[in-house]
């Protein structure tokens, strides 16, 4: 490939570039994935909302190299809210008829809904973004674990606006395949715009080396605390375009299960690279589906195979620990896609290309 | 400028630094020498606020540093090139530079001063879209270097810049100290290379055990009995002739 030494060029093959790679080849899913069956869709459909969700969980993950255990409970508020604000004023009635004015008389539409369900949940990852992100590393991670429960019992006993354990149903199944698939890329597109930002920046420098981050003047519980509110958001319209893709769910549809899902998917994927969020999620979606259809039982030429139930669970927990054994930085490596150019002589190696340091590597590449 | 006041620190039971008192005036370079495990490093990260001291004080312009966090600190004009060249390897090298530059939130100047730090280290120009962790060990030295210089401090910590470097490049390193000297910036120089620190310091403190054995300026010292000095230093006498330890 011919030398670039124009910025611009520059400038578009480690910005621009890696963008597009992500997203086309996601466009070109959505297309196949609309000609296919309506169980194909679903499945597509599926995946799409999970890559926000993914993605959104990335934000804060990826960027801090702490994990949270208990993102989902944006998931959580985000779906509530948006079941709230889109069913319409006589179906509220009936279903939750004890609900406050406020939530009782409004009605949104699809997009409505899904926003000011992202926009609560981010309200929420604010309330909590300073105290939490005072903690590091394992205490962080069960910290927000415990604010995972906290958020479930809420919601299960709260039974004059959620239902409760019983199903908040009748939501507008407004989310489709195309709406999924443009608000996965707009996750994605602000992922890779916030990775680039100073934040960003100080980020994947406290990331790396936590005391020279502090030696030049980093505040890292505040950096993490921006990001952790923009994932909040993110994860919360990802919970937002659940509910109105399912119509019905409880308090116990987005939990614990859903939480294992995300995390599997983002670190088979790579935790530390947008690449990998995005690469994991659709790994992880098409093994999953595959999987489930085979838990049915399936013929494989003569051989007749019967009912295997929890066939999914133990497939995805044996891929994760094989990905966690052999490519601990995940299938991308915790890479970005490379620039599309290659510098000049005197500024190789390109950064973006570069391995990961050695004392996190194991895989051998 | 800079003054340390009885300053004691402990790793559990073991007394790393005892009752240490120095001081670092405006545009002086300090030189604080002695061998492995003298307490130097120690030294260096209490003034930098990475561990706290049991006693004594430590005041930066007549404000006191203790119970500040390292990030707290770096704003009041102290930067820290921390030993073994902490770079941040899997960013570019201008990305480094610019993190340099944190706590000069909206300064218009940032851009043009990390300009002016290419120029000034020409290599961290040439390589400034490059992995930092790709560069040599005297590159990342400049690198972290010019890093810390960015923060536009008062008063530049510098651990031990030259370890673990080949000869030529403790040179280049030593001619980077003396470049600093002239431009005005004030320096805390903790050395294990003795002779070369007593060259470039305006004062040198001699640390050894955790306690000041020895401290004066340029003139004092260099004028001193040679075994007085490696008495000082290594707490013996290694004989007649002995070249000065590095």
């Amino acid at each position: 490939m011919k030398h670039s030494n124009s910025p611009l060029l520059s400038w578009i093959g480690r910005r621009v570039w890696p963008l597009v790679a992500l997203i086309v080849p996601l466009g070109a899913i959505a297309l196949f994935g609309g000609t296919g069956s309506i169980v194909f869709q679903r499945e597509v459909t599926t995946m799409m909302m999970y890559m926000v969700v993914v993605v959104g969980y990335y934000i804060f993950v990826g960027n801090s190299g702490v994990t949270s255990f208990g993102h989902i409970s944006f998931m959580i508020i985000g779906a509530y809210t948006a079941a709230l604000l889109t069913l319409t004023v006589q179906q509220k009635i009936i279903l939750l008829p004890d609900l406050p004015s406020f939530l009782a008389d409004v009605h949104f539409g699809f997009v409505g809904g899904a926003l000011l369900g992202a926009v609560v949940a981010a309200v929420f990852a604010a309330v909590i973004a300073l105290p939490i992100n005072r903690l590091t590393g394992i205490s962080l991670s069960l910290a927000m674990f415990a604010i995972l429960l906290t958020v479930n019992v809420i919601v299960s006993h709260w039974t004059s606006v959620t239902r409760g354990v019983t199903s908040m149903f009748g939501v507008p199944q407004s989310t489709t395949l195309g709406s999924a698939f443009v608000f996965a890329s707009i996750t994605i597109v602000a992922a890779w715009m916030f990775q680039w930002t100073r934040v960003g920046l100080r980020m994947r420098a406290a990331r790396e080396d936590e005391p020279a981050a502090r030696a030049v003047g980093i505040s890292i519980p505040r950096d993490r605390a921006i990001a952790f509110i923009l994932s909040g958001f993110f994860v919360g319209l990802g919970g937002a375009l659940f509910a109105q893709f399912l119509g019905a769910f409880n308090s116990d549809t987005f939990y614990i299960s859903t939480t294992l899902l995300t995390i599997a998917m983002l670190v088979i994927g790579g935790f530390k690279s947008l690449s990998g969020a995005v690469v994991g999620t659709v790994f992880v979606s098409a093994l999953d589906a595959g999987l489930r259809r085979m838990e049915d039982g399936f013929a494989l030429g003569p051989l007749e195979v019967g009912s295997r139930p929890g066939l999914s669970a133990v497939g995805l927990a044996l891929c994760m620990l094989l990905v966690l054994v052999f490519r601990s930085e995940g299938l991308t490596g915790s890479r970005e896609i490379p620039s599309l150019w290659r510098l000049r002589r005197n500024e190789t190696p390109p950064a973006d290309t570069l391995p990961a340091p050695a004392t996190d590597r194991k895989d051998v590449s | 400028m800079l003054s340390l006041t009885g300053i004691f620190v402990n790793y559990g039971h073991v007394a790393a630094v005892r009752g240490v008192s120095l001081e670092v005036n405006e545009g002086e370079v300090v030189g604080l020498i002695g061998p492995n495990g003298a307490g130097k490093t120690t030294l260096l990260s209490a003034i930098a606020g990475v561990i706290r001291p049991e006693r004594g004080d430590i005041q930066l312009l007549g404000e006191t540093l203790l119970g500040k966090a390292p990030e707290k600190i770096v704003p009041m004009g102290i930067s820290l090139v921390p030993e073994g060249r902490e770079i941040f390897g899997t960013l570019t090298v201008e990305e480094n530079l610019r993190l340099g530059a944190t706590i000069r939130r909206r300064d218009p100047e940032v851009a043009g001063d990390i300009e002016s730090m290419m120029e000034r280290f020409p290599i961290l120009g040439k390589y400034r879209g490059t992995h930092a962790g790709a560069l040599s060990g005297g590159e990342q030295q400049q690198l972290a270097i010019a890093r810390a210089l960015l923060a536009n401090p008062k008063l530049l910590l510098l651990d031990e810049p030259s370890l673990g470097l080949a000869p030529k490049l403790v040179d280049q390193v030593f001619d980077i100290v003396g470049q600093l000297k002239e431009d005005g910036v004030t320096v805390l120089l903790v050395e294990q290379n003795a002779r070369r620190t007593l060259e470039f310091a305006d004062r040198t403190y001699v640390l050894r055990s955790g306690e000041i054995r020895l401290s004066g300026t340029k003139k004092e010292l260099s004028s001193m009995d040679n075994a007085d000095f490696e008495h000082a230093f290594l707490g013996f006498h290694r004989g007649e002739r002995q070249g000065e330890s590095r």
